[in-house]
């Protein structure tokens, strides 16, 4: 069978995966090369074009919003979109950032031709909101420059496609910029005619690559391709013999489900930290419970109990007909040194702790407190997400501070002693919570230390209290 | 309750202080203080600046000079001077700090402190206990009775502590104590501002600074009231007592002209009166005439009342240099068109046939110091500035500072980046914001930053910028502005290293150097003096004539030259070629070298915004009646028809006519130059009107005449430039209407200079029948050159015109060029020239009389094979490549190459290839009737938008025929901005305007881009200069 692919590109994948509503107009610039690498159709209205700098863009219009592009953005997406494709069609290919390519020849006798096969691909694409380029080619490098050209060509006919080829730009094809300016200067101007140059001319004059992408180019050479094979997920349902309308009683078709999932993560060596429950209601919305773990686990009896410790605080409305359990992020199993014969009996990691808490109180709930750089005591602490460590500060800590803050100020009513001070703050100006306060250690009648402040209008405060 | 601050910091400590120095010393007088340390880290770059505004505002305020220095790791001090021998030793160890570093930077070492005996030691504990001990023991060796340790009171947590510390330190090594603020804001309401400058500082924005900021406001002038509480009596008299000690003031500051300009035995008058002599005889061969003599004898006098006969000799001295060596050079500025001037060499500017005064440039009332700047050819400067080290030394001569301060720009994006606000967001805003026609109301536009204007943010975003623009930023090296002293100038002034090598510039600007009254002899570059020399040197050459400039003045004023000059004929002639000055020489009509001085100077911003323009034209046309409303008036306007158009005029005017002093006039002169940056120009509006209806003029005369100084300000042209501006000018047109050929090689070879390229010189010369051949690797050499065809010289490229090509490489190229000429590609690779030049050489068709066309030329020599040494026996393989050019091709590649297409414009070709329709060439123009709808097409080779005209753009288009004048109008471009901006070729639709003097202009209607007809065409238009 001759071999046939097909090329789809994504011009504007970052613009479309991002910004759905585009009444503004809006370009995509690249700051390394001052270029601007995707536009909506506002933006090309207002004269922008691609390539161009940002200060003609400036120059052109006023209002346009300008983004910075972000290639791991598009690779994502582009990931997503291969995944989802993947339905219809089996042999995809990445070309980061913002192309696929598919291997087609394979599949045209299964949806009776190539009509068929772009109809069932086309409608995968075409709810995805994403633009799209595309080309049939006889060899990849072929497909790939036709789509990219924009010629979206359906076609199996080897003239047709070897014209196309031959009337491709230079600028089309993928060349080195040095390698294309010096075939222009020779005269050479599209790739028909480049193709024309006996390859030995061509190999005296310039280096491999261009032989080499010639080469794949009419198919003199083979190019190597990688597949892409989606990611094993482990996605599982089990419809209940009975209903249940009780949460612990589902403890026990969940148990089984789990069990599943230990063999599948045993198999394949590896752990997850989240899954994800998914229970059908008779009458009512389906419920999707998410369970994470800060450590990943594959033991069964762990995850049985951070879902009880979720199922406890969610009454059922409805009886429960069917269970999903659905796991999609892995992770690897880091080698956990524990002793062999000391054993883990009755120990609970500070990670699983964490779990236990986050499980119950939920996942916002548990932070954990670190110094701040701030001058006002205010901000002189923040919480901070668990169990990331953070260095010492890097800057100088004021050795007379109270342990202990009030959360707000209380204002000052008894007499005090000042025994220490001032220490004047001013600060804040940039954001709307500016200070400006002289601070005293100061002593009460009953013998406490106390921080206190004067504000600017001389109104007293008691900030924080001494050990 | 007295009180001396004895550490401050100003701006000039860049993004830390966050004062200027003349508003903290106003700030320290204002609340009292005795006396103000101006302390800037290693820097004495303010100092002038604080000195000079307690003199004109006569504050009563000792300044002392100071400087804090940091020897790391942790050693900090004060350094004051109490005389002048530590103001040397100071300015010395500035010196050594800055140069051992990099620009910008400084490194202390510990040797430097030692050689310190006079300057006082204020020394900052670091607060380490086991190096402040070892510190103050150092210390204390060395600098003992000059010693002090000096302590702040800032209110900020542990203060008490470091206090105790201090003061454990003193009882230790029996130290005394004093007291300092460390001053970096004159008004605690600068403290967001110093913490912004701290954000740009350390590259992050505010709201991650943490602790790295002030606490808190107390770094500013303190009231004394304050003052007497936070310190001991006792520390404040210590302070005091310092300040006492110091008795330096830079009045003190003596500048010595270098010595060696005067032979041993002479006093520098009868030197200057011998060499005025002989070149009075060598000016004027036929006799001294009598104007001259007693012009002469006048100017002397002055020179000699004024002790200025070092700074002439100075000046004569380096001119004589570029006379010796023959570079051609023109003096020009306030002293340079005198008599002495001229006969020293300096100026070729002849009295005897100008009208200007050198009384005029020279006064004694108003106390200016002479001004002379020297342009040499721009190629060649650099032997003059070696010369000048050479002769006086690197330890006397430095360039003198420039001061670059924040603009709108650079503190829009400085600001919003403290702020946290988005850098492409910043990027595309300052980009909006640098077009001119919105420039006006940056703040009411904030809100595309997400900003509202209005809002807390917005208002404090506003304020922010407002407060930085202005503020220095760094120091850079002037243009050309040489400071020479009899002795080591570090013993004056710090001087640091510029970030050209061997450049140093000292810490002071030009404005300082006025102040203090130290000379600076300005060696400029002027591309239009080596363009100049290269027509003498070809007119030599080919025509066996020797010419001077001061020859062709002395020539006299040619009509021929004059018509051309009437007609606009002037691309490439010295500053009366751009666009402006040509649409105003048809109606100004000049006809004798007056009339260029004035050409040049009406042709500005200041005279245009000051609407002069227009009565001038009508006043010399006679369609308006010339009147002066006093007599005083009368002899300082009456030889620009009683319109202001030179900056000496509005200042004399503001003498005679206001009553302003000398003085006044002075810094008048010097608020025009700044009015932009510090407003203080509105100071003098109310004096000068004031003054001038006392003394009955009319309200009337008298606002127009402060409009018109205001509109003078940055943009006002002195008419002493203008006078020697327009001996080049003449000399220019006069080359140009003699020997074109001479003149547009000359030109080409100068380039870059002036206001066209290349091409647009070279379409011009076409345009005035000269043949211009093409690049040829057997007759072209690195410049343009002259060969004679027929009767006349053609003119044939230079290998300079290839685009790419190193200079080296063509001369490689041009000596192992055998007599006869290559004849083959393989003589080419064994000349040693690199491949891609050898390829470059190919497309630009230089190898056409041997290898056939340019394709077949570059693939030939793209083989590598051919450079293998073991097949350099074997025959050449005479292969035919593939695709031979075709007419449309080689246009293309000509402009790619050389940037030009002698074959044939590219208007011409598309016209032959029948795409362009119905249009009018350049030469048909004058054909066509005013005010009628017209068509053009050309290449667009310039826009401009010239600050004066609200938004129009000047565009101009060039065909096969000759230039287009096209105005735009701010809507049309607005309205069609893809066409307007990015066009390449254009089409214009409009209507056809024929003013004064039959200066035409299409006012521009419709625009369409053509480009894409021809899609690869490289032709770069000079955009918006």
């Amino acid at each position: 069978m001759q071999a046939l692919w097909l090329y789809l590109h994504f011009p504007s994948l970052q613009l479309d995966t991002l910004y759905t509503q585009q009444s503004l107009p809006l370009a995509v610039l690249n700051k390394e090369k001052n270029q601007i690498v995707q536009l909506n159709q506002r933006a090309m209205e207002s004269g922008l074009s691609l390539g161009m700098g940002l200060g003609t863009a400036a120059a052109l219009s006023r209002d346009v919003q300008i983004l910075e592009y972000k290639q791991d953005l598009e690779t994502g997406k582009l990931t997503e979109i291969a995944r989802w494709l993947y339905f219809v069609t089996s042999d995809i290919a990445f070309c980061p950032p913002n192309g696929l390519l598919l291997r087609i020849h394979h599949m045209l006798s299964l949806y009776g031709g190539l009509e068929g096969y772009w109809e069932a691909l086309k409608s995968r694409l075409e709810p995805l909101a994403v633009k799209f380029q595309y080309a049939c080619g006889l060899t990849p490098q072929a497909a790939r420059m036709l789509a990219r050209a924009g010629h979206n060509l359906l076609s199996q006919d080897r003239n047709l496609l070897s014209t196309r080829v031959a009337q491709c730009s230079l600028e089309q094809a993928e060349l080195v910029d040095k390698t294309r300016l010096k075939l222009s200067r020779v005269g050479v101007k599209n790739v028909g005619e480049l193709l024309a140059v006996p390859a030995t001319e061509l190999a005296r004059r310039f280096d491999m690559q261009l032989v080499t992408y010639l080469g794949q180019l009419s198919g003199l050479f083979h190019m190597p391709v990688d597949f892409y094979h989606p990611p094993a997920i482990f996605d599982q349902s089990l419809e209940l013999m009975y209903e249940i309308e009780s949460s612990p009683i589902l403890l026990h078709p969940i148990k089984r489900l789990l069990k599943d999932l230990q063999a599948f993560l045993r198999l394949r060596d590896k752990l997850t930290d989240e899954l994800l429950l998914l229970l059908s209601q008779r009458d009512a919305e389906i419920i999707e419970l998410k369970v994470n773990s800060a450590q990943g686990e594959y033991q069964l009896e762990k995850w049985l109990e951070l879902i009880n410790l979720k199922l406890t605080n969610l009454p059922l409305q409805q009886p429960v007909y069917a269970l999903r359990l659905v796991v999609r992020h892995f992770v690897e199993p880091q080698g956990q040194s524990n002793d062999l014969f000391s054993g883990r009996q009755g120990q609970t990691s500070v990670a699983q702790l964490l779990s236990v808490l986050q499980a119950r109180l939920g996942p916002e709930a548990v932070s954990c407190l670190q110094l701040n750089d701030d001058f006002r005591p205010e901000l002189s602490t923040r919480y901070a997400p668990p169990l990331r460590s953070s260095g010492p500060p890097d800057w100088p800590l004021a050795t007379l501070r109270p342990a202990f803050l009030l959360e707000p100020p209380q204002p000052l009513r008894e007499k005090v002693r000042l025994l220490h001070g001032p220490e004047r703050i001013q600060t804040g100006w940039w954001d709307g919570h500016a200070i400006d306060r002289d601070y005293f250690i100061a002593r009460n009648t009953q013998g406490q230390w106390l921080w206190i402040f004067r504000t600017r209008d001389t109104q007293w405060y008691v900030q924080g209290l001494f050990s | 309750m007295a009180y001396a601050e004895l550490f401050c910091q100003s701006n000039f400590s860049f993004l830390t202080g966050a004062s200027h120095p003349q508003e903290l010393v106003r700030q320290a007088a204002y609340l009292g203080y005795q006396a103000l340390a101006l302390t800037d880290e290693c820097s004495l770059a303010g100092v002038v600046r604080a000195h000079a505004e307690i003199r004109r505002s006569q504050l009563p305020l000792k300044l002392i000079i100071g400087s804090l220095v940091r020897l790391k790791p942790d050693l900090q001090v004060l350094l004051l001077c109490p005389d002048k021998a530590a103001y040397s030793e100071l300015c010395r160890v500035i010196t050594n700090a800055r140069r051992r570093s990099e620009k910008g930077s400084y490194l202390l070492h510990e040797w430097d402190l030692k050689t310190l005996h006079h300057c006082l030691f204020l020394w900052l504990p670091s607060g380490n206990k086991a190096q402040d001990n070892i510190w103050a023991a150092w210390l204390k060796q060395r600098h003992e009775g000059r010693l002090w340790i000096a302590c702040r009171r800032q209110l900020t947590a542990d203060e008490e502590e470091y206090l105790a510390h201090c003061r454990a330190l003193a009882r230790q090594h029996q130290l005394a104590l004093c007291c300092c603020t460390g001053v970096l804001m004159h008004h605690e309401s600068r403290l967001s501002l110093q913490h912004t400058l701290t954000a740009i500082r350390l590259g992050k924005p505010v709201s991650k600074l943490g602790h790295r900021m002030l606490a808190n406001t107390e770094a500013s002038l303190r009231p004394l009231n304050k003052l007497f509480r936070l310190y001991p009596g006792e520390w404040i008299q210590e302070s005091l007592a310092i300040a006492q000690r110091c008795t330096f003031s830079l009045d003190e500051i003596r500048y010595q002209y270098p010595r060696e300009v005067v032979p041993a035995h002479k006093t520098a008058i009868e030197h200057l009166r011998e060499l005025v002599a002989t070149g009075a005889a060598w000016r004027y061969p036929q006799g001294l005439p009598e104007k001259v003599e007693n012009l002469l004898e006048k100017e002397l006098a002055l020179i000699e009342e004024l002790k200025y006969e070092y700074y002439f000799l100075t000046i004569h001295d380096i001119v004589d240099f570029a006379r010796r060596q023959q570079i051609l050079h023109q003096g020009r500025g306030s002293a340079a068109n005198s008599a002495v001037c001229y006969c020293l060499g300096i100026t070729a500017v002849n009295p005897d046939k100008s009208q200007v005064l050198f009384e005029r440039f020279i006064s004694r009332e108003r106390d200016e110091p002479p001004d002379i700047d020297v342009d040499f050819e721009h190629e060649r400067r650099e032997e003059v500035i070696q010369y000048i080290y050479a002769k006086y030394g690197r330890e006397r001569t430095a360039l003198a500072a420039t001061l670059v301060t924040y603009r709108l720009r650079s503190a829009l994006r400085e600001v919003g980046r403290a702020l946290g606000i988005s850098e492409t967001q910043l990027d595309f805003f300052i980009k909006n914001i640098n077009r001119r026609d919105s420039g006006l109301n940056w703040q009411a536009q904030i809100s595309e930053l997400g900003l509202d204007p209005a809002s807390y943010q917005g208002q404090l975003f506003i304020a922010l910028v407002n407060e930085l623009m202005g503020f220095p930023r760094h120091l850079s090296q002037h243009v050309g502005g040489f400071v020479i002293a009899s002795g080591p100038l570090y013993n004056v002034v710090p001087v640091e290293n510029a970030a050209m090598p061997d450049r140093t510039v000292i810490q002071w600007d030009k404005d300082d150097l006025e102040e203090m009254g130290l000379i600076k002899v300005d060696v400029l570059a002027l591309g239009m003096l080596t363009a100049i020399r290269k027509s003498f040197d070809l007119i030599q050459q080919h025509h066996g004539r020797n010419l001077t400039i001061a020859g062709i003045s002395a020539l006299g004023d040619d009509p021929n030259v004059y018509a051309m000059i009437q007609q606009a004929d002037t691309v490439g002639v010295f500053q009366i070629e751009s666009r402006a000055q040509m649409s105003m020489l048809p109606r100004l009509k000049p006809r004798d070298y007056y009339d260029l001085v004035i050409e040049i100077a009406i042709v500005r911003p200041g005279p245009i915004q000051g609407d002069m323009v227009h009565p001038y034209l009508r006043r010399r046309d006679g369609r308006e009646a010339v009147e002066y409303p006093s007599e005083e008036v009368k002899s300082v306007l009456s030889r620009t028809l009683g319109v202001p158009i030179f900056q000496e005029q509005v200042i004399q005017i503001a003498m005679v006519a206001a009553g302003f002093t000398g003085g006044e006039a002075d810094q008048l002169r010097r608020a025009m130059g700044s009015w932009r940056k510090t407003g203080e120009l509105r100071r003098f509006g109310e004096k000068l009107v004031n003054g001038m209806l006392v003394r009955g003029y009319s309200r009337e005369f008298a606002e127009q005449i402060f409009k018109q100084i205001c509109g003078f300000g940055e943009y006002g042209f002195p008419e002493a430039h203008s006078a020697s501006f327009a001996v080049l000018a003449y000399a220019s047109s006069w080359l140009k209407y003699y020997y074109p050929a001479v003149f547009y090689t000359a030109l080409l070879n100068s380039w870059p200079m002036g206001f066209y390229s290349p091409a647009q010189l070279i379409q011009d010369a076409k345009r005035h029948n000269i043949q211009i051949l093409p690049v040829c690797i057997n007759r072209s050499n690195y410049d343009y050159c002259l060969e004679p065809r027929e009767d006349r010289l053609a003119i044939r490229l230079g290998l300079r015109q290839i685009k790419g090509i190193a200079r080296d490489v063509t001369e490689k190229l041009i000596s192992s060029r055998p007599a006869e000429g290559f004849t083959s590609v393989r003589q080419l690779h064994t000349a040693g020239v690199p491949q891609e030049s050898l390829e470059l050489l190919a497309s630009s068709n230089a190898l056409a009389c041997i290898s056939g066309h340019r394709y077949q030329a570059r693939w030939s020599l793209m083989d590598s094979t051919e450079r293998l040494p073991l097949l350099q026996k074997a025959e050449p393989r005479g292969q035919a490549w593939l695709f031979r050019p075709s007419e449309l091709d080689n246009m293309q590649e000509d402009y790619h190459s050389v940037g030009l297409s002698l074959d044939q414009h590219p208007v011409q070709w598309l016209r032959k290839a029948n795409l362009l329709g119905r249009h009018t060439p350049a030469n048909r123009l004058a054909e066509r009737e005013h005010q009628k709808p017209v068509t053009v097409i050309g290449l667009v080779t310039g826009r401009q938008r010239p600050g004066t005209s609200k938004g129009v753009t000047f565009i101009t288009l060039e065909d096969d025929t000759g230039n287009i004048n096209v105005i735009v109008w701010l809507a049309t471009a607005r309205a069609q901005k893809p066409a307007f901006l990015k066009s390449a070729i254009l089409k214009v639709t409009g209507i056809l305007e024929r003013g004064d003097g039959d200066v035409t202009h299409v006012i521009a209607g419709k625009l369409e881009d053509l480009t894409h007809l021809l899609p690869p065409l490289k032709n770069k238009s000079r955009d918006f200069q």
